[in-house]
């Protein structure tokens, strides 16, 4: 979580970011665990990032 | 990161104690060096890390190119690095460093040099409070360790994002 501390967002704001690697078919119930310590979100993306691997 | 070992047990437990023992070390003293973190984070975001190595550019003599696409990684016939080719441009040097996602076998299909290992959920939540329980931290990374929520991978409150894609000529 990051906040106006290093100047990325205004004052009083906060972004929180939760993320995990996807095993299931239903990503966003996995962060789910996360999200709920969050307490109430304002606004919220769920972007699903590939990442890839040198062979 | 540093301290993940400890809470990643079931791939760490079995490993000999000098890696995380001098983790340890780094993090302890890391600490109260800058700040009350033993991380550095930048001001303004991640942009100001290519805005460091643009500084160093100009005092070593580095070229810039800022927006451009990689057509393809070219190589010689023993498939050893020459260049990158961007349009009918080829820059040309001895060692490329980058990100995996430049070397996929782009539209033209050429050689795959990486495959895709997986995919990451990011939920990117704007709050208008500080998490709960942290005692107000303007800056907080938690990590679910991922026995506590029956999985092979943890949940991680990431602090950053990684959208500046980077490479290096040598």
């Amino acid at each position: 979580m990051v906040s106006a501390t290093h100047n990325v967002c205004a004052k009083n704001v906060y972004i929180a970011m939760v993320s995990t690697i996807v095993e299931t078919d239903k990503p966003e119930l996995e962060i789910a665990s996360g999200i709920q310590l969050l307490g109430p979100i304002y606004d919220k993306y769920v972007p699903i990032m590939l990442f890839v691997e040198s062979i | 990161m540093v301290l993940f070992p400890f809470l990643n047990p079931s791939s760490y437990i079995t490993k000999p104690a000098r890696t995380t023992y001098e983790r340890i070390i780094l993090y302890t003293s890391s600490m109260a060096r800058y700040g009350k973190s033993p991380y550095i984070y930048p001001l303004y975001g991640l942009g100001e890390l290519p805005q460091s190595f643009a500084r160093l550019s100009a005092i070593y003599g580095g070229t810039y190119m800022l927006d451009k696409k990689v057509d393809e990684i070219v190589t010689d016939s023993d498939g050893k690095f020459v260049g990158v080719r961007c349009g009918d441009e080829t820059v040309k040097a001895k060692q490329v460093i980058g990100d995996p996602s430049y070397f996929g076998a782009g539209d033209n299909g050429g050689k795959v040099r990486v495959v895709e290992e997986g995919k990451v959920v990011r939920a990117i939540c704007i709050l208008k409070h500080p998490i709960p329980g942290t005692e107000d931290a303007d800056s907080v990374q938690i990590i679910i360790p991922q026995n506590q929520v029956n999985r092979r991978n943890g949940n991680k409150f990431f602090p950053f994002r990684l959208v500046n894609k980077l490479m290096l000529f040598i």
